[in-house]
């Protein structure tokens, strides 16, 4: 039997997204470009042109494909054919080939005819290696892969956060995807570690195709995951704490060169990459996911009956990474006090750079910092707890950065502006003995305002 | 068929459903009546597993939905309140991706769609993409879809809304051979006016509460044989009312009294109201009128509305 007997979803995108103007349209396109290019072009052609038709893969797959991806879901729940597809007796798998290969048909179409001209030129071009040119390309279909599926992803756990009934706008969201694509994007993530100078990262298309496939691998399982949820099928949440493990394991071992690094400083780096993840995502899946206060007391009501059994399935994905900040944060600060006692050269004088202290760093400055840490992002969720309880539902998310923005970025420039010390430590963690008690004040009056709030 | 015990659902802060429980029987045409934000569309999302189920249980046909969703799906077809069509496919394409996605191994695919479309009225217009058919029309490929898997029950979220009276009258008849197929309908409406022409049974909600579910009297599709009488005379003294219902014991129901009116329920034929007349006429009673009163659909729900 044929895909398209197979999965009825499938076969329905073929039917919205292909016609015989739009196959014939793609192809011309890509050779007109092609052939502009050709013209323009000095020296060896063929390489130019190689890297033409790469870059068109790119655009077609990776950008435009991934925003057709996440349309198509957020376009299903506005017209509320996602309710049909929810109550149907189709397989997450089907659904997934359907919403992954189907809706985006036609950006593959296109991305694999950008491919076989890739592979054309490359044969023809001298300077081009065309091992180079499979890895690279198997790379960036993997890549494409992970992305697509992490904007179907995204579209997902954004509507499961709707009412089922307001309209969801998609181009907000999708700035929101490509941000959260950024930060994993292996060179945004090494370029930010590359600025505290842990060591100098010298990526070559082997790391990154490993890297490529782990995420696809992981993109895969977890949209299979969400889509077992859409289709009322019971996910545990174990998936998700391996994810979060196993991808700061990975990003540790592409980031950091072996050569003279010993295990503690491996263990060390492992629990910030582990810190830094979780505080992302903790604060990516607040913007995303269902986090209002009704969801918030359920769960402490299902804690206090032990109804481990709801948590399991149900607890959302937000409370199951806070923890992993907690654990993050306690064993980066016990491998860091381990090395401030030791007097480990190695990470201390790039941590000592990094946050820019004159001489040394000792065991109550580390665990302030480490402390104030841990009580900002605590702050910044009672912050959204706070939104959750104004009228203008709708705007939490854009509310949300804003205040992010005038915490993180606008009142810590003007405080350092006229240099008041403890105006700062209001705003971001500094490594000062007590400096922690500031943000553990906020945390108090957000709490009784929103105590306040809801006896009203 | 279907149970529903201790509903609640909390959504936005706000209490969408409290403690919504209630049951309803095989072949039932159910009304779903209540202001905007009520809960309506909360519950048919709740019954149908779109929503999932905070604190409660709802059964169908023994079924819970919360343990085995995946099998409720089988028994349930759900139209929402804007259809759920894809414009660019034809209606042909619309209800054949639908009986592929809810029928298990579907055997004669075309069969199955042209009965479909014949049963619903949209036979004539199977070729043309949804985009260039009216809201009426629409209305009828929606409801080909929710029904084309042949389901038990059938969730209707506010059909009729936007349709023109030709179609709304239309929709009528529809659902009227719907439930004469078998199926059990729960219908959310508006339009008190029209569910009166079809609906056995009312549901009111108010703010997340059930204020009322009542079968209802003297619909067009059968169920409750209960008349209301309404009787009026020139004085009707508390003596006179009682020696009358103490007589009338079991088939006389009171619903409301002045001193010159009162309103009851009379649980005979309609034709043995000469009893009646005759036994007050014997205790001096001028009587001015006496006659069966069918209260609409639109005065029991203001009614409620009014006293809860």
């Amino acid at each position: 039997m044929s895909l398209l007997e197979k999965n009825p979803e499938f076969k329905k995108n073929i039917w919205l997204e292909i016609s015989t103007q739009r196959l014939i349209m793609m192809p011309l396109i890509i050779l007109m470009v092609v052939l502009l290019a050709s013209l323009s072009t000095m020296g060896d052609t063929y390489n130019k042109l190689t890297n033409i038709c790469y870059f068109g893969l790119v655009i077609i797959l990776l950008l435009w494909g991934s925003k057709v991806a996440f349309s198509n879901i957020i376009q299903e729940y506005n017209d509320r054919t996602w309710d049909w597809q929810r109550m149907s007796i189709l397989t997450p798998k089907q659904l997934m080939v359907g919403k992954l290969i189907g809706a985006p048909i036609y950006n593959w179409y296109g991305a694999l005819i950008s491919l076989f001209l890739v592979f054309i030129f490359g044969s023809m071009s001298e300077e081009t290696s065309l091992f180079d040119l499979l890895i690279n390309s198997i790379s960036t279909l993997l890549l494409g892969v992970s992305i697509l599926c992490v904007s179907i992803l995204f579209a997902l756990l954004k509507i499961r956060a709707g009412n089922g009934r307001d309209k969801l706008k998609s181009g907000q969201l999708f700035i929101l995807l490509i941000l959260f694509a950024l930060f994993f994007n292996s060179s945004a993530f090494s370029f930010m570690f590359n600025r505290i100078s842990f060591n100098p990262i010298k990526f070559d298309a082997w790391k990154i195709l490993g890297e490529n496939l782990f995420y696809a691998i992981w993109a895969i399982i977890g949209l299979h995951q969400v889509l077992r949820k859409e289709l009322n099928y019971k996910n545990k949440s174990y998936l998700w704490i391996l994810f979060l493990i196993t991808s700061a394991l990975v990003k540790t071992m592409v980031m950091v060169d072996s050569i003279g690094v010993f295990i503690d400083n491996y263990f060390f780096i492992y629990f910030v990459v582990l810190s830094i993840q979780a505080i992302s995502l903790f604060y990516l899946l607040l913007l995303i996911e269902q986090n209002e206060l009704s969801t918030l007391k359920i769960l402490v009501r299902k804690i206090k009956e032990k109804n481990y059994t709801y948590i399991n399935y149900n607890a959302p994905l937000w409370s199951l990474t806070f923890p992993f900040i907690i654990i993050g944060l306690i064993f980066s600060w016990i491998l860091l006090d381990k090395q401030i006692i030791n007097n480990d050269s190695y990470i201390l004088n790039h941590f000592v750079n990094t946050i820019k202290l004159e001489n040394t760093l000792d065991s109550l400055q580390s665990l302030s910092i480490i402390l104030g840490i841990l009580c900002f992002v605590l702050r910044d969720f009672l912050i959204m707890l706070f939104l959750q309880t104004t009228s203008k539902k709708k705007r939490i998310g854009a509310a949300f950065i804003l205040y992010l923005f005038l915490l993180y970025v606008v009142f810590p420039g003007f405080t350092s502006t006229i240099g008041s010390s403890i105006g700062l430590q209001l705003f971001i963690p500094l490594p000062i003995v007590g400096s922690f008690i500031y943000p553990i004040f906020e945390c108090v009056v957000i709490f009784l305002i929103i105590r306040n709030k809801f006896k009203k | 068929m279907i149970s529903v015990s201790n509903l609640s659902h909390e959504f936005q802060n706000t209490l969408a459903l409290n403690n919504v429980s209630f049951e309803i029987k095989d072949g039932a045409i159910v009304g779903l009546i209540g202001p905007n934000g009520s809960g309506k569309t909360t519950l048919l999302r709740c019954i149908s597993t779109l929503q999932s189920i905070q604190t409660g249980q709802i059964l169908i046909n023994g079924i819970d939905i919360q343990e085995s969703p995946r099998e409720v799906h089988k028994i349930i077809g759900y139209l929402s309140d804007n259809f759920g069509l894809y414009d660019d496919l034809t209606v042909r394409q619309c209800l054949e991706y639908t009986a592929m996605s809810h029928i298990e191994n579907v055997q004669n695919l075309e069969e199955v769609v042209r009965q479909t479309s014949i049963d619903t009225g949209v036979f004539e217009f199977i070729d043309k993409p949804i985009n260039t058919l009216s809201r009426g029309m629409r209305q009828r490929v929606g409801i080909a879809q929710a029904i084309i898997h042949n389901p038990k029950i059938v969730l209707l979220d506010e059909p009729a809304s936007g349709l023109d009276p030709e179609a709304r009258i239309a929709l009528s008849q529809l659902i009227i051979q719907l439930k004469n197929k078998g199926m059990t309908l729960i219908v959310s409406s508006h339009i008190l006016a029209e569910l009166e022409d079809y609906c056995t049974e009312m549901i009111i909600l108010k703010e997340g509460n059930m204020i009322e579910h009542t079968q209802l009297i003297n619909h067009k599709t059968g169920g409750s044989t209960k008349n209301i009488i309404k009787l009026v005379a020139e004085h009707l003294s508390e003596e006179v009312v009682n020696s009358f219902v103490n007589t009338f014991e079991s088939s006389v129901n009171i619903l409301e009294k002045t001193t010159t009116e009162i309103l009851f329920e009379f649980n005979e034929e309609v034709t043995k109201q000469h009893v009646l007349l005759s036994f007050l006429i014997q205790q001096g009673v001028e009587v001015k009128e006496i006659a069966a009163v069918k209260r609409n659909l639109q005065e029991e729900y203001l009614k409620t509305m009014q006293e809860k």
